[in-house]
């Protein structure tokens, strides 16, 4: 579905997104996907070993759910920041739902801002992740068509923001890698 | 002994993936999706981290170590056969008394290249249950 932000207002709902409950071979596949194949995910037995009753559902997964939902609502949009909190351990067979609102409208340089309150409950309408999403939306079916891209992009402006903040945490980050690589003399 | 503190501000991950077909076809099946294209979804990007390498250096015990909050921005897609750098920091760790036991939080913090523009920076909170004394590896 395409939406635009002229048509869109505060308090518009997310088609709830319904997923059949979650099987052990979709625990494995997210391994395999993600590289990281904790026996906590794949291991009945380590995971009980480890305190909990069985192998559980990586939290990540929960988020994914939420981002299928924001792209469900518009498949035109470009999704700017994700997050999630996650608030409760999933389990294989639970069935999970993703729901989300719009909490704030707004344009900022230039782009034309949606911000979505998120949220994801099992079968027992109990929350297991909270999040918020900004979205980018084409202004109206006339700016799409005029657009080069099939998502609005993002402006300069914006990303300079991020270049700067990756900046300045790259930099620092290897500034003290060097200082730990110098051998003692020659930090006097 | 590792002692967390110490990596405070310093890189302890770096790695560089070419990003296939096989695994968008893997978060697929594993999200019961239809397709995702030819782009890694946004949810995914700090995951193509090494965490085992991560958990490693700073030497914690798998069995412990809960992901807690995870919070990305993304201004650019990365897609299918795509080289992906992605650099990690440990941005801060400390630990809190829970009811009964002390939790440690370990804030990570992820920045994703292709080639030379950046294409997110990543957000993760880790709970360590029992708190790092427990938490480490042994």
């Amino acid at each position: 579905m395409k939406k635009y932000w002229d048509e869109v207002e505060i308090g518009h709902a997310l088609l709830p997104l319904n997923k059949k409950p979650i099987s052990r071979l979709q625990l494995a596949q997210f391994a395999a996907a993600s590289d990281d194949f904790s026996p906590l995910h794949l291991d009945d037995e380590y995971a009980k070993s480890a305190g909990f009753g069985s192998v559980f559902v990586p939290s990540v997964i929960a988020l994914g759910l939420a981002e299928d939902a924001l792209r469900a609502y518009a498949h035109n949009s470009t999704i700017v920041s994700l997050s999630g909190t996650f608030q409760r351990i999933m389990w294989p067979a639970d069935t999970l739902t993703a729901k989300g609102v719009i909490v704030r409208r707004y344009k900022n340089h230039a782009e034309h801002r949606v911000q979505f309150s998120l949220w994801v409950e099992n079968q027992n309408k109990e929350i297991v992740m909270r999040g918020q999403a900004l979205v980018a939306l084409f202004k109206n079916i006339a700016e799409e068509a005029s657009s080069h891209e099939i998502t609005p992009p993002i402006t300069k402006a914006t990303h300079d923001l991020l270049v700067e903040k990756c900046e300045k945490l790259t930099n620092a980050g290897e500034a003290v890698i060097h200082a730990q690589n110098l051998a003692p003399q020659e930090l006097a | 002994m590792i002692k967390i503190k110490n990596y405070i501000g310093t890189e302890i991950d770096n790695i560089t993936r070419i990003i296939e077909l096989g695994l968008l076809k893997n978060l697929e099946r594993s999200l019961g999706r239809e397709a995702y294209g030819q782009a890694l979804p946004v949810f995914m990007v700090g995951h193509m981290i090494n965490i085992s390498n991560i958990y490693k250096n700073l030497g914690l015990n798998i069995n412990h170590v809960l992901l807690s909050r995870e919070s990305i921005i993304t201004h650019r897609t990365i897609k299918v056969g795509e080289s992906l750098r992605v650099r990690t920091y440990l941005r801060d760790a400390y630990e809190q008394q829970a009811s009964s036991n002390p939790i440690g939080f370990i804030i990570l913090e992820s920045v994703g290249n292709v080639g030379s523009d950046i294409a997110f920076y990543c957000e993760r909170v880790l709970a360590v249950r029992g708190g790092f004394s427990r938490g480490k590896n042994s």
